[in-house]
């Protein structure tokens, strides 16, 4: 077999970029999917994913945290015994992934800083090692991803040094990052998450079947090389 | 069949085929010629709301 080196100039690649919020259970069975798909993709080695950032809900106030089912409650309206009911197909596809949800003890919080301990850990070449385990924190452990020695912890779990972590997370470092993320998610037509888009020329909505996701990578490799329009 | 989803090939409005696993469909053109895949109204969070 040639070396990847002599193929340069053939060779095909995809770039899958995914905006999601780190409380958006949808992002997470659809991360899963994804990863299932990439397990089935013949060019798998070939397939670079990025995380970028979105914020389901940019209006929840700083420094607020509240149950997630009371948070619906109040948001949506009904009884909180309606929301769990509302919920339980969502998890139920969930455990379906391998994801236990536990909305009893998730809470409710602005997940701006979340994402911008990300974007550092992006530098470090952490970012889906830290977007996964944020998820995790948010909808499986009952983590308060607005505090900042949490989020510290949890980066530092993965790599993210931790001195470097809390001096992000104390100051304002990768907001304009985030903001950017968000922005160019509108840009390219996002109206929710999670929001996959393939060498920019194809975009997937939603957490869709594994099926799908195998197609959409093969439709973006054999035209990698189709001008953009 | 391989998947034909050519970024040249859709128009707007005119290409509405069902999704299968073999060939995804090109739903509709959104911004900068993105095309998009797949079924419309799979799970996903909006507006704040997953449900």
């Amino acid at each position: 077999m040639l070396g990847r080196d002599l193929l340069v100039s053939e060779e095909k690649s995809v770039r899958v970029e995914v905006w999601s919020d780190v409380v958006c259970p949808w992002c997470y069975i659809g991360k899963r999917r994804l990863e299932r798909a990439l397990e089935g993709f013949e060019h798998a080695g070939e397939v670079e994913v990025e995380w970028r950032s979105f914020q389901l809900d940019p209006t929840h106030p700083k420094g607020v945290r509240q149950p997630v089912y009371e948070a619906l409650a109040q948001k949506m309206g009904g009884s909180t015994a309606q929301i769990r009911a509302m919920t339980d197909r969502v998890k139920a596809l969930a455990a379906e992934e391998g994801l236990e949800y536990d909305f009893e003890h998730s809470i409710s919080v602005n997940t701006f800083d979340a994402h911008r301990l990300t974007h550092l850990a992006k530098a470090h070449g952490l970012g889906g090692e830290t977007h996964e385990r944020l998820m995790r924190a948010q909808l499986i452990e009952g983590e308060t991803l607005d505090d900042v020695d949490t989020l510290v912890r949890l980066g530092a779990e993965v790599g993210v040094p931790a001195d470097e972590a809390r001096r992000v997370l104390e100051g304002d470092d990768y907001t304009r990052e985030v903001e950017e993320d968000i922005r160019e998610a509108q840009m390219l037509g996002a109206t929710g998450v999670p929001f996959f888009v393939l060498n920019r020329m194809y975009g997937v909505s939603g957490a869709q079947p594994v099926e799908l996701f195998l197609s959409a990578l093969r439709t973006a490799y054999e035209n990698e090389d189709a001008p953009a329009r | 069949m391989s998947a034909s989803a050519s970024p040249e090939a859709p128009a707007p409005d005119a290409v509405t085929a069902e999704t299968t696993p073999e060939a995804p469909s090109i739903r509709r053109p959104v911004a900068q010629g993105l095309v998009v895949l797949g079924a419309e109204g799979a799970e996903a969070c909006s507006d704040g709301t997953c449900w």
